[in-house]
């Protein structure tokens, strides 16, 4: 993998040498997400370029962020005219009912609080097949790149820390478990306050976890890998 | 991995296939460790001879786990105690299950910028791509079995659904076939490669809810 053979033209992922049968891996995987009973992708499948042109209130302006958990935009509210960020799955063909699921509790979690450090959500729709919500949009960047860039003085870390545990327990009295607390998932602003996002992995107080990544898998399993060997 | 639970011979053997399939992540994640190929070698080889000692993937059920997260964890702790020990494993200790002219193949082939990703990350793009390979391999093998290779080499960059691909119009031309059966073709090749590939990681999940959710760990993986 020194050096990407070439760019995929469907998802934009590099392909490099190793890549079985020489063909986008992330496309082959994202292939075998589709449910095993489509009998035509194509049919009910709305592209992604017929989606950006024309998502209904929202203009997309950019992509700022994509991950397993769906795809967010930098966007303008028509309506409103004010820039959000929006976050949109099922735009290809590996979203699947369960997938849109979880998606949807994801919005509901993170809507049913009200608190400064925690990104609102302004609305949650489906158009087309998609399902997504819009959000306020927070544009100093993730805790982890912008520490990366610059150490945070401690007094200023010490402080984010305070807020966020703050923040945290306001979500649990609220019935709301994150899940999935960590400095990617924290945004800070203009003025360096911390926003929690990304309730994907929310749930309730007593709810079954269940990770997309497997962090949560693994924190478990660590206990029973240090019994081998 | 429902087949690799257990002690019956049989769930040894299934457990034996798992490590000679899956080994190539785990030499990755030993390599980047900075040991050389030669301690990496005997460290991945009697790390398998211990796992299968064990015999405790009866753990990863009861957790909930996943067998790349497991042997991730369980790799680790290995190495520490070997250093600790100050690498008391010792050359052939335990049966191999990997060829050494396996590992040596794949070794010069091995084309990671080792200074761009960490081990882990070596880890989980291996393992990734050692199970798509293994899809592919047993799919082209079906083929090539039905005297259909030649479709196989066509129809598999469809199933990637890159742009710039040649159309099945043009496919059903060079292959002689009418384009209706080339388009059927190509359905069948899709489901049957969606149930290999969903199969194939079904092996290394405790459960089948997990399949979808190691999708989508693959793709952000490899996405990245």
């Amino acid at each position: 993998m020194t050096n990407a053979s070439r760019v995929c033209t469907e998802c934009g992922a590099s392909v490099f040498a190793d890549a079985p049968e020489g063909v986008c891996s992330v496309c082959l995987f994202r292939t075998g997400l589709a449910s095993l009973d489509n009998k035509d992708d194509e049919a009910f499948e709305p592209t992604v370029a017929r989606m950006l042109k024309d998502f209904g209130d929202y203009e997309l302006l950019e992509e700022i962020g994509h991950g397993g958990q769906g795809v967010v935009y930098r966007a303008r509210q028509k309506s409103l005219n004010r820039i959000v960020a929006l976050k949109v799955i099922g735009l290809s063909h590996w979203a699947t009912e369960a997938h849109l699921k979880r998606f949807r509790l994801e919005a509901e979690a993170a809507a049913s609080l009200n608190h400064p450090c925690i990104v609102p959500i302004y609305e949650v729709g489906e158009r087309e097949g998609a399902c997504y919500f819009s959000m306020g949009l927070v544009e100093g960047g993730q805790l982890d790149a912008v520490a990366k860039r610059e150490p945070i003085p401690i007094r200023h870390a010490a402080e984010l820390i305070a807020k966020l545990a703050r923040t945290v327990s306001y979500a649990h009295e609220h019935g709301i478990l994150h899940r999935d607390i960590k400095p990617g998932n924290i945004l800070l602003d203009a003025k360096g306050e911390p926003h929690l996002t990304d309730f994907g992995l929310a749930g309730r107080d007593g709810e079954h976890c269940h990770a997309d990544d497997g962090s949560f898998g693994h924190a478990q399993l660590h206990g029973a890998g240090t019994s081998c060997g | 991995m429902l087949a690799a639970r257990g002690e019956s011979t049989e769930a040894r053997a299934a457990l034996e296939k798992l490590c000679r399939t899956y080994w190539w992540p785990l030499y990755g994640f030993v390599r980047r460790e900075g040991y050389k190929p030669e301690e990496a070698q005997d460290l991945t080889q009697a790390f398998f001879a211990r796992l299968l000692e064990r015999r405790d993937l009866e753990t990863v059920r009861r957790e909930r786990g996943r067998l790349r997260s497991y042997l991730l964890a369980s790799l680790k702790n290995f190495l520490s105690k070997a250093r600790y020990r100050e690498l008391t494993v010792k050359r052939g200790e335990g049966r191999p299950l990997v060829s050494l002219e396996d590992l040596l193949a794949r070794e010069r082939a091995d084309q990671e910028p080792a200074h761009k990703l960490s081990a882990d990350r070596i880890y989980e793009r291996r393992w990734a791509l050692t199970l798509l390979e293994q899809v592919l391999t047993r799919l082209r093998a079906e083929y090539e079995a039905a005297g259909k290779l030649p479709l196989f080499d066509r129809l598999k960059e469809l199933l990637a659904r890159e742009s710039g691909q040649p159309s099945q119009a043009e496919i059903a031309a060079e292959l002689q076939m009418t384009e209706n059966a080339v388009k059927q073709a190509f359905h069948r090749m899709r489901h049957r490669y969606r149930q290999m590939l969903q199969d194939e990681i079904a092996h290394t999940v405790a459960a089948q809810d997990d399949v979808e959710d190691e999708l989508r760990h693959f793709i952000a993986v490899l996405q990245t």
